[in-house]
């Protein structure tokens, strides 16, 4: 009996000493921000392969409507493509055009992870630092802006997701260019709120909104969604406009993740300021 | 009873004090970082139970983190150490016990018993600590490196304050 007892007590010292390791494991990776970094990069790779497989099986549901989104957003493409114009002026040719230079590079992503029920909501997406995907970079799909790249590991990076309390994104009103925040109060998946707008401002419903560009983050003139109801806020001279999300994260499947060639030459710019 | 936790606090005020004011403003070549703190674990009674040694060990690491920005790592580090003590310390225990009123230091031990002991406790304190530092798999032969020689260069450190330390009239 008395060596049961011990033996008890020896496990118990053991368990102990295995919790306080734990306190301060926890205790390390959220107090410090090497330790953090690399703690989240390393739980990316593992939650991340786990995620995979389940995509793997449930991507396989939604491929009709998937199939239909792709091809309607190849259809608008196409559109826009050069011999989609006539040339109705002879006097000008403008093929070669050294104006324009690349701006947006385009990298294509599937989601495998798409949290909804929370107040600050992520997605995780399956390519990462190999396939050069950077913290900071703008995620969208062909209806609208999904996100921003928040986390980055080698094959797998975690996007903070339009529906997240933290995210606010400039915008303006298609037809008359004057811009505002938009952020996500929580609740509605589909609904967002666009503040910092005048009351001189006369806005309609049904208005397009439309990314701003101002951080560099998005290109300008993305379709961000429509607007639903204004409202005056109250102590205030602007208007509460809310505004229904293009994006439908629900469906979320293809995305594109977006880096933009000159946001080096941007943030530089912006330290200078500082 | 008394006298034992008054030394035993006042060992632990000193040794911290001397740590974090001193050592930890030393720097080497960047390499050379010894923590003698681990020796208040190690000069711990020998009739104290695991458990009074194992919280002992965690809120010193706790504290000597708070001071030094690194919180977990001692903690971490030194609730290993703790640990580990009674059972390094049922290796050199002599077949019939410790004499009654002996405690753990070169004087009771003798040099060879005392240096076995010490750096069976330093060197696994010192290999989480550093790897804990590194925390990455790149970097973890530095970390080797780095346990190696510092885990001598705190043994020696601590023979050296136990030279100082006044020898008791034995009854």
């Amino acid at each position: 009996m008395r060596k049961l007892i011990q033996v008890i007590l020896t496990h118990y010292v053991f368990g102990l000493f295995l919790l306080l390791e734990l306190i301060g494991f926890l205790m390390m990776v959220r107090y410090n921000r090497y330790h953090q970094i690399s703690y989240l990069s390393w739980l990316n790779e593992v939650t991340g392969g786990w995620n995979t497989r389940v995509s793997n099986v449930t991507q396989h549901f939604s491929l009709v409507e998937d199939n239909a989104i792709l091809a309607e957003e190849n259809a608008q493409l196409r559109a826009k493509l050069a011999n989609s114009y006539l040339n109705v002026s002879s006097n000008f040719n403008p093929w070669i055009d050294t104006v324009y230079h690349q701006n947006f590079i385009y990298r294509d992503a599937q989601v495998i992870n798409n949290q909804l029920n929370q107040q600050d909501n992520y997605l995780m997406l399956n390519k990462g630092s190999l396939s050069g995907i950077k913290t900071g970079m703008g995620v969208i799909n062909s209806r609208g802006i999904v996100g921003i790249v928040t986390d980055v590991s080698p094959h797998y990076s975690v996007v903070m997701s339009v529906l997240n309390s933290k995210f606010k994104v400039g915008v303006r009103l298609k037809n008359q260019e004057y811009f505002g925040l938009l952020k996500w109060n929580g609740g509605d998946l589909n609904h967002g709120t666009l503040i910092n707008i005048q009351r001189f401002v006369e806005v309609q419903e049904n208005d397009s909104i439309e990314t701003l560009g101002a951080s560099g983050i998005f290109p300008e003139g993305i379709h961000v969604g429509q607007i639903d109801s204004v409202l005056p806020l109250e102590e205030s001279n602007t208007w509460e406009i809310q505004v229904s999300l293009s994006a439908q994260l629900q469906q979320a499947k293809h995305v594109y993740v977006m880096e933009n060639v000159f946001k080096e030459e941007i943030e530089k710019l912006e330290e200078d300021i500082q | 009873m008394t006298p034992s936790i008054l030394i035993n606090s006042l060992r632990w005020i000193m040794l911290m004090a001397l740590q974090i004011v001193v050592l930890n403003n030393i720097y080497l070549g960047g390499v050379f970082n010894p923590w003698i703190y681990v020796l208040i674990i190690l000069s711990l009674p020998i009739d104290l139970s695991p458990l009074v040694i194992l919280l002992t060990g965690f809120f010193t690491g706790l504290t000597l983190d708070l001071f030094t920005h690194t919180i977990g790592m001692h903690t971490m580090a030194l609730t290993l150490l703790a640990f580990l003590r009674p059972k390094v310390l049922a290796i050199i225990t002599p077949r019939d016990g410790f004499d009654f009123g002996s405690s753990i230091n070169v004087r009771d031990l003798g040099w060879g018993k005392y240096s076995v002991y010490a750096l069976l406790l330093i060197f696994p304190h010192h290999l989480m600590l550093f790897a804990l530092e590194a925390f990455s798999s790149g970097l973890i032969w530095l970390a080797v490196q780095k346990t190696i020689l510092n885990t001598l260069l705190t043994f020696v450190l601590i023979l050296i304050i136990q030279s100082f330390t006044p020898l008791k009239e034995k009854q």
